[in-house]
């Protein structure tokens, strides 16, 4: 990472750059900060200033059973859709890499439908199709619903790399004796395991967020976005504050995992840093 | 002559290149053979063809008896090292050398023997648990050698693999694989655009052009013998001519080129007289002399000097022959009758270019 | 001789090696497209196809009559209630991808050539609301702006003002406000990376030829950032054009989006064929919207 100081930028413009990106960050980050502070006020209501402190919603939090049980349901969701997509992602990335077929462009814009259409349209579309066959609605559903969404992510970052990938080490592999299944498996998964670890990780994030998809695919089984937003349409409960701390927390751990695995692959390349997030496309 | 590798008519095309054309070759157990040419002319497709990574359009390829033209290159007994030594980068390079092995299911502790014997031989015990990126490229170039040859192949391919040491390295290298080959009496089937290395190394030389085989033989056979003006510029004959035959003098026949220059040539008397030829003589044949010793004879012509090179161990000296165009001599400061160090541009001078060492080739050869 | 090579017929050895690796090729394609891609028909292609045949059927009660027509297209034309509802989404989809754009693009500008050595954290911050729960973040403003929030307490405490205003929330301003908040990131990381990969020597070449700092970023970086400027503002469009998380935290009776009338067809209404039409309308929107886009895009960089 280099300091260097381009030119084009004048030192009095640059101050002014400082001045907005630091309004900016702080306009980013306040309403965090203030979250994350009330969440260890002890009063009930959001007023400022803040009189007591105390780990009370945290408390409130840890009794309420029926957010465990969907922080739960929300663990196993995203733990199953991350193998679902990137199982069902990978083999698909390998034969777009791999293979020319009649109407390959069409299918790969048509991959990345899910990512840039509204949630609540795919949602809604895999919900008519469940209720034709007559298939009851549970956290299943709500599994398939996410990997329709995270398939073209694990498949854009994993066709990604598969392109980068140098191919004579596959052949190195079969002149070696390995045939195309082994040399598959010894070779070509453990150097692109870095996009595979990350896909997962923006899978497992992405997914345990999800809002619209799982608002027409939700059974009985509420997972932790669901039961978040049942709790904000009643209205502004203070324990919320104390989930939105924690997962935040949680966010910013996968994250700097995730970065560090990428900035890992990329070190021997010229690159920029940070994972091509799903929502931007292929 | 017992062949462990064979092709019969080989082609090969890629969209509308024909990459290999008609190909016949076949290759002696135990030698070393070369296919010299320069890009394009088919070299490395035909190395694929025989590790299996091609697949041939037409003709078929026999490795040690059996056809193998639908055989998969992971059942070929034939390991390649390849131009960018493709190392695994995620394993170490006790793994790398260890891969043919291990997928071959062999034991762990023969397999552990039998890397470090190899890793021992190219002298690379110690980077055993290095990583691929850690190496210098002659230290890859080794580790690539030794994950190949471990396998104890029929058939070694090594598809340019000096290309990116420095000279020195090379001139090295070459001499280290030509004692591994002589040490193993593995047949070793070895690609490369460079002709001197191919001379250092080789027993029997292919040089090809345009996906055909022009010429194969022993280095000397090619060198002395070029089969086509083609060859032989390939391997440093200068001194092309486009010339006619004229009468029999001799024990050659005349050839006439330029203007009014004519040479005898034993090399012509293939061809009848009014023939279009083009003739060639390499540097090192041509004598340059000195009025002071020159003798009249049929094959002397005057010229005078046009540019003198001392490259230290030679003297190359072009010669321009007035309407006849220019000559090129290499001779060695020794053997010249005079002081060379006295020349200037412009002073008369004599080449004698010897009857014998006159290649001669029919028009579009 | 080379007739004689065509005429020949080719060695049946070749010709059936050749056959071989063709069906074997054609098998691995089937093994590795063959699965994911019948997963991909079952749950997203026939859903989205059924989307579109259920807009054009009706209901009548509680039963969905299957016979084709365009009746839903009608009434969502025809009735204020819908087609105003589509142009106000539409508008606050484009007030927040511009408001998204003039923050963001500024702030990857900043990223790439005045943070220097704080790059690489400032950029992890950047990335962080990103994968941090949409839903929480637009709480996050529910609670700021609401009459018992942040703003109003504060404002109260400071004595500016006597009682809460309620002018804050539930209102088109905080759904734009609150959108604009979680989309700012999705702009300014494309632009990042557009900006970060033109290479150094192009700027320097330009003011090397006397243009000024301005000039340069006029001609030559706008345009190559384009790019990422279009896949941010793409993402942010149609992400804001669809949600309906915001507006109905947030919105208020004044702020309803689309989104929330789909889903009000869906529950209580129970008129399924008209919700997907609604959702085609959408879909609709947002594709042609891309295709905009990307036309625009390729032209500018021609």
């Amino acid at each position: 990472m280099n300091s260097y100081h381009h030119p084009i930028i004048s030192p009095r413009s640059r101050l002014w750059f400082r001045v907005f990106a630091i309004s900016t960050y702080v306009f980013l980050y306040l309403p965090v900060v203030v979250l994350v502070v009330f969440s260890f006020s002890d009063s009930k209501l959001l007023v400022f200033p803040i009189d007591e402190f105390s780990l009370r919603w945290y408390g409130v939090l840890f009794a309420n059973k029926d957010l465990q049980r969907s922080i739960l349901n929300s663990f196993i969701v995203a733990g199953t859709v991350v193998p679902v997509s990137l199982a069902l992602g990978t083999p698909l990335a390998f034969a777009l890499d791999r293979f020319q077929f009649p109407g390959k462009t069409v299918f790969e814009q048509g991959l990345l439908i899910p990512l840039i259409v509204p949630g609540l349209i795919t949602g809604l579309a895999i919900l008519l199709v469940l209720k034709e066959l007559e298939v009851r609605l549970s956290l299943v559903t709500v599994i398939i619903g996410h990997s329709i969404w995270c398939l073209p992510i694990v498949v854009t970052q994993v066709y990604a790399r598969l392109r980068r990938l140098d191919q004579t080490i596959e052949e190195a592999s079969m002149d070696l004796g390995a045939t195309r299944a082994q040399t598959f498996l010894r070779v070509t998964l453990p150097n692109i395991r870095t996009s595979l670890v990350a896909s997962a990780l923006l899978t497992f994030t992405l997914s345990f967020d999800e809002v619209p998809v799982t608002f027409f695919l939700t059974g009985t089984q509420n997972t932790l976005p669901m039961h978040i937003w049942s709790m904000l349409r009643e209205g502004v409960t203070p324990e919320i504050n104390a989930i939105a701390t924690i997962t935040v927390a949680i966010s910013i751990i996968i994250l700097a995992i995730a970065l560090q695995l990428l900035n890992r692959d990329n070190s021997a390349r010229p690159r920029q840093p940070g994972p091509v997030t799903g929502n931007n496309g292929a | 002559m017992d062949n462990v590798v064979r092709l019969e008519r080989v082609s090969k095309r890629f969209e509308d290149f024909e990459a290999v054309k008609c190909l016949s070759l076949s290759v002696a157990r135990g030698e070393f053979l070369t296919l010299l040419g320069s890009s394009g002319c088919g070299k490395t497709t035909t190395l694929r063809l025989i590790n299996g990574f091609e697949l041939a359009d037409d003709g078929e390829i026999y490795i040690d008896g059996t056809l193998v033209n639908a055989t998969p290159p992971y059942r070929r007994e034939v390991n390649t090292v390849f131009q960018n030594y493709a190392l695994f980068p995620h394993l170490s390079i006790f793994d790398n050398v260890a891969y043919g092995l291990s997928i071959r299911g062999l034991n762990k502790a023969v397999i552990r023997k039998r890397v470090f014997e190899m890793l021992d031989r190219v002298g690379l015990v110690e980077k055993a648990s290095s990583r691929p990126a850690q190496l210098s490229g002659g230290q890859m170039q080794r580790v690539a050698l030794a994950r190949a040859i471990i396998n104890e192949p029929r058939v070694l391919l090594l598809d340019e693999p000096l290309g990116a040491l420095d000279a020195k390295l090379r001139r090295t290298m070459q001499l280290e694989l030509k004692r591994i080959h002589t040490r193993l009496g593995i047949t070793f089937i070895y690609v490369t655009h460079d002709q001197e290395e191919a001379f250092v190394m080789s027993d029997r030389i292919a040089v090809m052009n345009d996906g055909r085989l022009v010429q194969i033989g022993a280095p000397t056979d090619i060198f002395e013998r070029p089969a086509n003006a083609f060859v032989a510029e390939f391997v440093g004959t200068g001194n092309f001519f486009a010339a006619i035959v004229g009468e029999a003098v001799g024990e050659g026949r005349r050839v006439h080129f330029g203007a009014e220059c004519h040479l005898v040539a034993t090399g012509a008397n293939g061809f009848a007289e009014g023939a279009s030829v083009t003739i060639a003589v390499r540097p090192q044949p041509v004598q340059v002399l000195t009025a002071t010793c020159v003798e009249e004879s049929e094959n002397v012509l005057p010229g005078t000097l046009k540019e003198i090179v001392y490259v230290g161990a030679v003297v190359r000296l072009t010669i321009d022959l007035g309407a006849g165009g220019t000559i090129q001599a290499e001779n060695l400061p020794e053997n010249l009758p005079f002081d060379f160090r006295r020349l200037r541009g412009g002073d008369k001078l004599w080449v004698h270019v010897p009857a014998g060492s006159i290649l001669v080739y029919g028009a579009g050869a | 001789m080379s007739s004689a090579e065509i005429t020949a017929p080719a060695s049946p050895a070749a010709l059936a090696a050749k056959a071989q690796y063709r069906r074997d090729r054609i098998l691995r394609f089937a093994l590795c497209f063959g699965p994911s891609f019948a997963y991909l028909v079952v749950f997203m292609i026939v859903p989205y196809l059924l989307i579109l045949i259920f807009s054009f059927w009706q209901v009548e009660g509680y039963a969905i009559i299957r016979d084709l027509t365009i009746g839903n297209y009608i009434r969502i034309f025809e009735n204020p209630l819908y087609w105003g509802t589509v142009l106000k989404s539409l508008e606050i989809a484009f007030i927040v991808t511009i408001a998204a754009n003039v923050i963001g693009y500024p702030l990857a500008f900043f990223l790439v050539f005045v943070a220097g050595r704080h790059r690489q954290w400032l950029y992890f911050l950047i990335i962080i609301p990103l994968f941090t729960s949409f839903l929480l973040r637009a709480f996050i403003w529910k609670t700021i702006l609401g009459r018992s929030g942040v703003v109003n307490t504060a404002l109260e405490y400071l004595g500016f003002i006597d009682e809460p205003i309620s002018l804050f929330l539930y209102n088109q301003f905080s759904v734009c406000l609150t959108l604009t908040y979680i989309f700012i990131p999705f702009v300014t990381l494309p632009v990042y990376t557009a900006l970060e990969k033109i290479p150094k020597e192009l700027i320097e070449a330009s003011l090397d030829l006397g243009a000024t700092p301005w000039q340069t970023v006029r001609r030559v970086l706008l345009p190559l950032s384009i790019p990422g400027v279009v896949a941010g503002s793409i993402v942010t469009f149609a992400l804001s054009f669809g949600d309906f998380v915001t507006p109905t935290l947030l919105g208020g009776p004044s702020g309803i989006m689309i989104s929330s009338i789909i889903i009000g067809q869906f529950g209580a209404a129970f008129d399924w064929p008209f919700g997907s039409a609604l959702a085609i309308v959408v879909l609709l929107v947002v594709l042609i919207t891309v295709v905009i886009a990307s036309k625009f895009e390729r032209r500018s960089l021609a």
